[in-house]
């Protein structure tokens, strides 16, 4: 409202160090899992006002700064118990979203997503067709539409990711769920901001999991870098460096450059055709070879061996 | 249990071969003993990495509504450490308040109802009155405790139900039920009141009997059979958690501004009062903390967030 009256300078924190406020503040995240910058505003002022009555604060008197500074005096403490405060963009919206993230996932946290065993090997399903299945060298879908998602509800063969099959030590023949069970998995997912479904029906990681899972997805994804042909399915934005999985991609199938939509236009804004080469590779980038549901209108593999014709083509791509 | 060595050095010395044996199924157990004198300030044994570990295994609990067990603590925690759970304990708790503004609440052990309940609690007097159950609780301030700090969820569109949020309704409905009843009610008159709200075939948890079942498993309500006769009184989780000002705010809410607030007043405690001594018939609670906020956790209850305590 009236930025003006505000000092140039603000003083941050009144009395120095960690008060009630902060700890108001982080109720409020682990009350709301994610909250967009929007969300966050008027409950830094709110807990601001509460902190001094006789200075109210308005959702307009926070500034960016401001909740950056808080954050950073919430994360200084909480960085000892493996949680962070995170910020990143939607890909879609590309609004400024925070988050609690779990930095680790060790035995004692997985308690935490109120899941039974069998629903939780249904969910590393779901992120395998994500990541594998549907991701491949031609189609960069990296989301899944519903019927594929119900068709996962029981285990087809050995899982693929070699993390889990180390960490699932409690290999039991796991026999899967029902897909109205698995229907309720995705529906309490969604609740808690961890899918998203789009609009044409897909789900895909919702920013929140990616905040959260981006070391598991690419340690479980991606072959380790030394390796000889590493096979890297997940990628990072060349502009912003966070996970792309709703984006575009170069138009040169072996580049592995990446961008959100976003990213992409502010590099190549103003460059008139033939100017807007990739950074890497130099191949004109035309803006419409995509990562993310809008890539699946590329045809699939031919239907006769559809896993075989995905390793044929990764064995091209490593070239 | 696994088989504990003995710590001290004396009894070390004369090592027999059943000790030996001992050692055998933890190679590490050997280092432990030596390291036992430093293991108080640094390591993964030190109270302080214990008492971290406790901070994240009590926050991962309470969004699940699990309570947090001493045994569990010793297991999942403290591993081969569990004679410093007090240490741990106290400081873990120390650290929810000084970070996380919670601390962990214990819970009132189980009632006994029944006629045989009650002879067997009399029985055994000497089990102790701790339960050994805790569960977090909020120690913000009162300034702090509004709406738009920590609840309610934000809205869903419109076709969308907030599971969670009808549940914290659900539950807190059926525990005021029950205190209106004198801290017990018939599953007939529940399942009748239910009814009327139309609650009774089918909620946004399932149906009825699963409702109440989710409830009883969270420690709201506790179903007591008694032959063949079933009863719901109020569990230790809804005692903590809803508790006295729950119960008051709820009814205060319903009831709305036009009441005589001075009769209506009175008639919250006395209905208080009466599903107090119905509690207290039994072996005696410590009254649930009056402030009985938890946190943590989608709690979308603004009517309790003014506490007046």
């Amino acid at each position: 409202m009236s930025r003006e009256d505000s000092p140039l300078v603000r003083e941050v924190s009144p009395d120095e160090g960690y008060t009630y406020m902060h700890r108001a503040f982080l109720h409020a995240f682990l009350t709301h899992s994610v909250m967009t910058v929007d969300e966050v505003k008027p409950i830094l002022a709110t807990v601001m006002t509460a902190k001094n009555p006789d200075r109210p604060w308005t959702a307009g008197d926070v500034t960016a700064p401001h909740i950056t500074s808080t954050l950073q005096t919430i994360n200084a403490k909480l960085s000892s118990y493996d949680f962070e405060i995170r910020s990143t963009k939607d890909q879609h919206t590309k609004l400024t979203l925070y988050a609690l993230v779990n930095k680790t996932s060790d035995a004692l946290t997985q308690l935490a997503t109120k899941f039974s065993p069998a629903e939780i090997a249904y969910i590393r399903r779901v992120l395998d067709a994500m990541f594998e299945t549907n991701n491949t060298h031609t189609r960069e879908v990296m989301a899944l539409k519903h019927t594929e998602a119900s068709n996962l509800a029981r285990p087809r063969r050995n899982r693929q990711s070699q993390i889990n099959a180390d960490e699932d030590a409690t290999q039991t023949t796991d026999a899967g769920i029902s897909i109205p069970e698995a229907d309720l998995v995705l529906t309490s997912l969604v609740h808690s901001s961890f899918l998203q479904k789009s609009r044409a029906q897909y789900f895909s990681l919702a920013p929140r999991a990616l905040m959260e899972l981006r070391g598991y997805l690419k340690e479980t994804y991606n072959d380790p870098p030394f390796s000889d042909d590493p096979v890297i399915r997940i990628r990072d934005c060349e502009g912003c460096r966070e996970i792309v999985t709703h984006g575009i991609r170069c138009n040169n199938r072996e580049c592995g450059v990446r961008w959100h939509d976003a990213c992409a236009s502010s590099y190549y804004r103003g460059r008139g055709g033939g100017n807007r080469k990739c950074p890497s590779c130099d191949k004109e980038c035309t803006g419409d070879a995509y990562v993310g549901e809008r890539a699946d209108k590329v045809a699939r593999g031919s239907t006769g061996g559809r896993r075989s014709a995905v390793e044929v083509e990764e064995e091209e791509g490593s070239e | 249990m696994p088989p504990r060595l003995s710590r001290r050095r004396g009894a070390d010395e004369e090592a027999t071969p059943t000790q030996r044996r001992r050692r055998d199924d933890t190679p590490e157990e050997d280092e432990d003993v030596d390291m036992e004198d430093d293991e108080q300030e640094s390591g993964s044994g030190s109270v302080e990495q214990l008492s971290k570990g406790l901070v994240r295994y009590a926050i991962s609990c309470e969004h699940s509504r699990k309570p947090i067990k001493r045994q569990d603590i010793n297991e999942k925690v403290l591993g081969s450490h569990t004679r410093l759970f007090k240490d741990v304990f106290s400081r873990a708790n120390a650290e929810l308040k000084d970070v996380f503004g919670m601390e962990l609440v214990e819970l009132p052990k189980a009632e006994r109802v029944t006629v045989r309940q009650k002879r067997a609690a009399n029985a055994s007097e000497s089990q102790g009155k701790s339960s050994n159950l805790w569960v977090l609780q909020t120690t913000l301030p009162d300034q702090y405790r509004l709406p738009d700090i920590i609840g309610p969820s934000r809205p869903l569109p419109d076709d969308e139900l907030n599971k969670e949020d009808s549940y914290v309704g659900l539950y807190t409905m059926t525990i005021a039920l029950i205190t209106i009843a004198g801290g017990k009610i018939p599953e007939g008159k529940l399942d009748r009141a239910l009814r009327r709200m139309n609650a009774d075939q089918s909620t946004p948890m399932g149906s009825k009997d699963k409702t109440l079942a989710l409830m009883a498993k969270d420690g709201y309500i506790v179903a007591v059979k008694e032959d063949e006769a079933v009863d719901y009184i109020i569990g230790p989780r809804g005692k903590v958690e809803v508790g006295h000002n729950g119960f008051a705010n709820l009814v205060r809410m319903l009831y709305g501004e036009e009441q005589d607030q001075e009769e209506l007043e009175k008639r919250i405690e006395r209905t208080l009062n009466i599903a107090d001594a119905f509690n207290n018939s039994g072996v005696p609670v410590e009254s649930a903390p009056a402030a009985s906020q938890t946190a943590g956790r989608k709690r979308g209850r603004p009517r309790r967030d003014e506490d007046s305590d």
